[in-house]
């Protein structure tokens, strides 16, 4: 079953080619996510309309909308509050979205399976690294040290632990799925051992930022936040979708790509890098939200094929919007108190995905 | 040319390959055949480059394999192993772009899929081109992933050498796409090409092949014309099966007919049961 099945008969689109398949589609979620962010940025305590929004942006570059009104409140809340996390909740799901369809095409063939296990060995290594800095930064350092070392330490602690388990693994002449997985595991037990002793030693205060870290939350959303990943997230943003075309060519195998002229070994060094710059980064600033890293990429590939050009943007798009639109439910259900996000996503992203799982054929999965 | 001297190939202390040496001459059809484990797959991927020979030397094109640069080699040599795992919802015609990659930027893209639907159309697979590659039967994957090594090595410069190496391409097809493809093979080898395939049925080696090489236990037993190699003798040494050569005047040449070990159900047509 393919999107395109769910159209009547004349609008199925013929083409074999994903990137034919998938140019509409593309177009289709950049569209959902300019009229997703606008909407969630003006619900909630104070409500404020596009118009405003549009405002109250404008203002700040000098120029004045006429006859649109803007209350001073509304002004604040907007800038200090709601636009900071609207961006990051697009920055954020863009990263964790982007990297793990990449994640997955870079693990070697038959191991392609195993990326979700890769996924969680990078986060865990970036939380623990966030962990670090949560508890040993002292409480009364300026905001912005915090925000500055955040990224660098999530980075720093996912970077780790993958390049770890590669190693472990990749000893052998040809790396085994089965060394590959223990290897993660091991690594895994170890990582969160760690975050454990931080967590025991850390005083109530810490202990509280902790859990809603983990938890994940786009409510500690801020400008200052937002500059210390950017450039981390910018720099993954823009280097990862050059190496699209050769994913490609790594799903038939490495032996494979590399007889068509990949050399796949700096691939795999260059994206688990990029991997690990773009989930240590996002990491660090909404901490954990899970979930939705895992169900995007599958949900792009059901519905325009395999083709990593179309799947690492269409991951970045729709799992913007869905965090933008998580995030709106996270504020508003229970307002005025707030929902942790991680919660909001697995809570309604596990039985839709179940649901999903249950009635597409099996291949349409990989 | 694409040859290997004295290739000596070690896992452990496991002997894979004990001074084979091979050539694959432009133009030519080699055949290797053996038993399992004999080696020969062993030897496609040390030629290939896979895997690094204890000893011996590979040329291609009177250059060290080693020194070729891979996506120099990827323009001139495709290589298809035995059936991967591949199983992305790419289409077929995707996957037989993907034998394009190494022609990224040089051709146009327009070309490329012109010449993924030629080659898609050379397997036998221009009717697959749209279907999910994973829902294809083994043998039609098998030729889409031929169709992938041939839209590689497509069109290369004029006089430009270009070569083939291929694991069991024919070991999930059926009887007439067997023939299909080596009959495709040969095409190719007419038009200048080198290849060299792994094969399991002596038979179709016999028809299609220039030359055979027969491994056992890593060691090359015979090379040469196939007259010459796939005799009773060495057929029966090889692969511990006794076996006739009887020679079928309709097809114009002889074939190698295994006996049936005692105990087998005898089949005679000539004389059923009963009577």
């Amino acid at each position: 079953m393919t999107w395109a099945e769910l159209l009547p008969g004349r609008m199925r689109p013929r083409s074999e080619l994903s990137m034919t398949r998938g140019a509409p589609l593309l177009a289709a979620l950049g569209v959902l996510l300019a009229l997703a962010l606008p909407v969630a940025l003006g619900i909630g305590a104070v409500a404020i309309s596009p118009l405003e929004i549009l405002a109250i942006v404008a203002r700040q570059f000098g120029m004045t909308l006429e006859g649109v009104p803007v209350e001073a409140r509304q002004e604040a809340v907007l800038l200090a509050i709601r636009l900071p996390r609207g961006a990051v909740g697009c920055a954020r799901r863009r990263r964790a979205r982007r990297v793990w369809g990449v994640g997955a095409g870079a693990v070697p063939q038959p191991a392609g399976r195993s990326g979700a296990h890769w996924h969680r060995q990078w986060r865990r290594g970036g939380c623990g690294g966030g962990h670090f800095v949560l508890v040993r930064v002292p409480p009364g350092s300026p905001s912005w040290l915090l925000a500055g070392l955040l990224p660098v330490a999530a980075f720093g602690g996912s970077a780790l632990a993958t390049v770890l388990v590669y190693r472990l693994a990749g000893r052998a002449a040809v790396t085994l799925v089965g060394t590959l997985l223990l290897a993660g595991i091991a690594v895994n037990a170890f990582a969160g051992a760690g975050t454990g002793l931080l967590s025991f030693v850390a005083s109530d205060a810490q202990l509280r930022a902790l859990v809603f870290w983990t938890l994940g939350s786009l409510g500690g959303a801020t400008w200052q936040g937002l500059a210390g990943a950017a450039p981390c997230l910018l720099a993954a943003l823009v280097a990862l979708p050059a190496v699209a075309p050769s994913l490609n060519v790594l799903r038939l195998g490495e032996s494979e790509a590399r007889h068509l002229g990949v050399d796949v070994e700096r691939l795999k060094r260059r994206i688990i890098f990029l991997v690990a710059l773009g989930v240590g980064a996002s990491v660090a600033v909404s901490g954990v939200i899970g979930f939705v890293g895992l169900v995007v990429p599958h949900l792009i590939r059901l519905a325009a094929g395999a083709d990593h050009r179309i799947v690492l943007p269409g991951s970045i798009l729709l799992g913007a919007s869905l965090l933008v639109g998580a995030d709106l439910l996270a504020r508003t259900v229970v307002a005025p108190a707030e929902l942790p996000i991680g919660i909001v996503t697995a809570f309604a992203g596990a039985p839709f995905f179940l649901w999903l799982l249950r009635r597409t054929p099996s291949v349409a999965w990989s | 040319m694409l040859a290997a001297y004295d290739l000596t190939v070690r896992s452990g202390s496991t002997t894979l390959l004990a001074g084979v040496s091979v050539a694959v001459p432009p133009g030519h059809v080699l055949a290797v055949v053996g038993p399992n484990g004999a080696g020969k797959s062993t030897l496609l991927r040390t030629l290939a480059g896979d895997i690094t020979p204890a000893s011996g030397d590979i040329v291609l094109e009177d250059r060290p394999l080693v020194a070729w640069r891979t996506p120099d080699l990827a323009r001139i040599r495709a290589v298809v192993l035995q059936h991967g795992r591949f199983d992305s919802a790419f289409s077929a015609l995707e996957v037989a772009l993907l034998g394009r990659a190494p022609h990224a930027g040089r051709v146009s893209r327009t070309r490329d899929i012109a010449i993924a639907a030629a080659a898609l159309h050379a397997s036998d697979a221009a009717h697959l081109r749209s279907r999910s590659y994973p829902t294809l039967s083994a043998g039609e994957q098998q030729r889409v992933q031929l169709a992938r090594a041939l839209a590689q090595v497509w069109d290369v410069a004029p006089g430009a050498p270009r070569y083939l190496l291929l694991d069991e391409p024919t070991s999930a097809l059926d009887l007439a796409h067997q023939h299909r493809t080596l009959q495709c093979l040969r095409d190719w080898a007419l038009r200048g090409a080198g290849v060299l395939v792994v094969l399991h049925d002596l038979n179709l080696a016999a028809i299609y092949a220039d030359r055979i090489l027969v491994l056992r236990g890593g060691r090359a037993v015979a090379c040469g014309p196939p007259a010459q190699v796939l005799t009773p003798a060495v057929v029966e040494s090889t692969f511990d099966v006794r076996v006739a050569l009887v020679d079928v005047p309709q097809l114009g040449h002889a074939m190698l007919v295994p006996h049936a070990p005692s105990g087998a159900r005898s089949v005679s047509r000539a004389a059923p049961r009963g009577q």
